[in-house]
C-alpha cells in the first residue's frame, strides 16, 4: 500500500509491515497504525510514520546506546498485550525531541519507552518511571553517538 | 468530580477490582496504597502529563538539519 507522509512524499509499504499500537501513543491514542522505517545514513535511529496522519512521525533512537545501564520491565501482562513469546522478540526505543536550537540540543525520552513486538507488530509505549530516567535526556551526551551522528 | 473524604486507613472501592486506602498523611503528603489487577496502569498524573507533552513535541520534528533519508523496509522473506 502507499502511505502519504508529510516528511518523505508518498512511500510505498508493505502491509504486513505495518505496527499496531494498542492504546496508541500517549497523546495520539486515535493513531494505532504506523511504519517504521531504517534511517539510511545512522543506523541508531528509526523513523515512526503515522500511516493515519501524514504529518505525525518520530525519530526513535535505541536507549541503550544513550544509556548503557538502561532498561524496562516487561510484565507478563504487557508481553501478553503484545503476544510475546520470548523477550527477543521486543525491541525498545525511545522517542528523540529536537528543539527549535538544533539536533544538537536534542533529547530523548527515557521516561516513555515505546516497546515493539517486531515477530507479531504490535507496540505500545509505557511509562517507565525510574530514578535517572529523565523526559529530556541529552542525546549527545554519550561519545558514541556524537561520532556516529553525521547529519 | 466526586469529592470523598477518608481518614487514615479508610479507602475506597472503585469497580469491582480496584482499591484505594489511605496509609498515612504526612503533612500535605497523602500515602496511598492501592490494590487493583496488574493489567491496570497506574502511574503519577504529573508523569503521564509529561509524557503527553514530550510526545507531542517530539511528533513534530521540523529541524532542517535532519534531513536524513530513509530506507523503506522490504519484505520479509518466507
Amino acid at each position: 500500500m502507499i502511505i502519504e507522509t508529510a516528511r518523505f512524499g508518498e512511500i510505498e509499504i508493505e502491509e504486513n509491515n505495518i505496527i499496531e499500537f494498542c492504546s496508541g501513543l500517549i497523546a495520539f491514542e486515535d493513531l494505532t497504525r504506523f511504519a517504521l522505517f531504517d534511517i539510511s545514513e545512522n543506523a541508531n535511529f528509526k523513523w515512526l510514520q503515522s500511516i493515519d496522519k501524514p504529518q505525525v512521525a518520530f525519530l526513535l533512537v535505541d536507549p541503550f546506546t544513550i544509556k548503557q545501564d538502561y532498561y524496562v520491565d516487561l510484565s507478563d501482562e504487557l508481553a501478553e498485550k503484545l503476544e510475546v513469546l520470548i523477550p527477543e522478540d521486543v525491541i525498545v526505543y525511545t522517542t528523540v525531541t529536537v528543539p527549535k536550537s538544533g539536533f544538537k540540543d536534542a533529547t530523548t525520552n527515557l521516561v516513555g519507552p515505546i516497546l515493539i513486538n517486531w515477530r507479531k507488530k504490535k507496540a505500545k509505549q509505557i511509562i517507565c518511571e525510574r530514578e535517572n530516567n529523565l523526559i529530556k535526556y541529552p542525546l549527545l551526551a554519550n561519545k558514541y553517538m556524537k561520532l556516529s551522528y553525521g547529519g | 468530580m466526586l469529592v470523598l473524604s477518608r481518614k487514615i486507613d479508610e479507602g475506597i472501592i472503585i469497580g469491582d477490582n480496584i482499591k484505594i486506602r489511605v496509609i498515612a498523611i504526612e503533612g500535605n503528603k497523602v500515602k496511598l496504597g492501592i490494590i487493583a489487577n496488574k493489567d491496570i496502569s497506574i502511574v503519577r498524573e504529573e508523569i503521564l502529563e509529561a509524557v503527553k507533552n514530550e510526545n507531542l513535541s517530539a511528533g513534530q520534528i521540523d529541524d532542517a538539519s535532519l534531513n536524513w533519508s530513509i530506507m523503506v523496509p522490504q519484505p520479509e522473506k518466507k
